[in-house]
């Protein structure tokens, strides 16, 4: 006998602080020196480095040389996306990434609806596209803004879907989310993302009276993307 | 057979001197009678018994004890196999405590580059927005200084036509220079918002 071995995972107040956008470069209303000490650290969020180093892929600071002003775009559907109160007044923008590689943008259009505009530029290398949220964030959901508030660094703050609302007083048809994230001046036009990272909406002011954002939502951005937009050109936000 | 048994047989045809005996057969004797025969057998068959069954056994010994050598050998083998794997296995671990913590020491840095880019990056941009500014403001500048140079130009000839009108005495003269007078005052007044609003530009530029 041979042994083997064995073996062995709303609000509707009028009082809203317009433009959340524009924070001004120009003299008159620059912001003060309130600026964050850098990106705020996002946890419990999508790919390395967090939702932070998601929306340096694709989120983009704007310059409107002809309003001195600043805010936010984004790529999204193989096009641009920003305010159309960020564009206002420019027929094109400079866009920066968040390393500070600057390219061009020409404004192809906006929405007399509501407050989109849509540019055309060619990104450096590495700009992705993020992916469209399911649907419209329910309340209670745990969102993010991703933008250059006051024109300083990228930087994403995180927020709560409290509702929606409506604001007639900014030209804005539809119902569009209220969260509690505070945005500033800079944050127009930055998209509001989930905890995945998918564009669940578009920031674009501020109500004043509560410090509560505003955000279009996701069907608002595709019925703009799959619309005709107006090309005239609109005046500078004051 | 040889030739002599032949003739002890008496088969041969010769004849001999002897006289004739009954040529029957009867069988010598060969041993002990049946029984002895038997017991005999019986111990000469258990003898073999024995010899063969100590044989077996000793057999069987000698193949357990050759199987418990093997088991001990493979035992000893493993046992030393396992101490090795288990030696490879905490080297293992170690270097790959050391790659974690190179790893972990790596995302540091890179992410603490990534914030001084950012930062640098920001501080780009924030000096593109006052250089942009500052452009505004020197066109802007430009615009009221030329203002300002059209309201002293002005300024000059009223006073030129004021000084002719009244060296001349004529009191119509005089009259016809009021709408020169309004033109310039506005002209000036328009110059010098302007340079009010430069001004507050200026101070307030980042």
């Amino acid at each position: 006998m041979r042994p083997r071995p064995g073996t062995a995972a709303a609000g509707l107040v009028v009082a809203l602080a317009v433009v959340a956008g524009c924070a001004p470069a120009a003299p008159a209303s620059q912001p003060t020196s309130t600026v964050t000490a850098g990106p705020i650290a996002v946890s419990g969020s999508a790919g390395d480095g967090g939702l932070l180093g998601e929306a340096r892929r694709f989120v983009f600071r704007v310059r409107n040389d002809q309003c001195l002003s600043t805010g936010t775009a984004f790529s999204f559907a193989g096009t641009l996306v920003t305010n159309r109160h960020v564009a206002a007044g420019a027929s094109s923008l400079q866009l920066a990434t968040w390393s500070g590689t600057d390219f061009t943008a020409s404004v192809t259009g906006h929405s007399p609806t509501v407050d989109l505009a849509r540019l055309v530029g060619i990104p450096p290398a590495g700009t992705t596209a993020p992916a469209a949220g399911a649907s419209t964030p329910a309340v209670g959901t745990q969102v993010f803004v991703a933008g250059y508030p006051e024109g300083d660094q990228l930087t994403v703050t995180s927020g709560t879907v409290l509702g929606t609302t409506t604001v007639p007083a900014l030209d804005v048809a539809g119902p569009v989310l209220e969260i509690s994230d505070t945005v500033k001046p800079g944050n127009s036009g930055s998209p509001l993302l989930d905890r995945s990272g998918r564009v669940v909406g578009v920031v674009f002011a501020l109500n004043a009276s509560n410090g509560h954002g505003l955000a279009m939502p996701l069907s608002t951005l595709h019925s703009f993307l799959a619309g005709r937009p107006t090309t005239s050109t609109l005046a500078c936000v004051a | 057979m040889s030739d002599d048994r032949l003739v002890d047989e008496g088969w041969a045809g010769r004849p001999g001197p002897e006289t004739f005996a009954p040529l029957t057969w009867s069988p010598a004797p060969f041993g002990p009678p049946a029984p002895r025969r038997l017991r005999r057998w019986l111990i000469v068959a258990l003898v073999a018994l024995l010899v063969a069954a100590a044989a077996g056994t000793g057999y069987l010994a000698w193949s357990n004890y050759r199987t418990a050598q093997n088991w001990r050998h493979l035992d000893q083998a493993q046992v030393a196999r396992a101490d090795r794997m288990v030696s490879q296995v905490e080297a293992a671990n170690s270097r790959l405590s050391t790659l974690n913590s190179q790893v972990a020491t790596l995302d540091g840095q890179v992410s603490s580059l990534q914030n001084q880019l950012s930062s640098v990056a920001n501080q780009k941009e924030k000096a593109v927005d006052q250089a942009t500014v500052l452009q505004q403001l020197l066109s802007a500048a430009a615009n009221v200084a030329d203002n300002l140079q059209q309201c002293l130009t002005a300024t000059n000839q009223l006073d030129a036509d004021l000084n002719a009108a009244v060296a001349s005495g004529d009191a119509s003269r005089l009259n016809a220079l009021q709408s020169e007078a309004a033109q310039v005052n506005a002209t000036c007044n328009q110059a010098e918002s302007a340079n009010q609003q430069l001004q507050t530009a200026i101070q307030n530029a980042p």
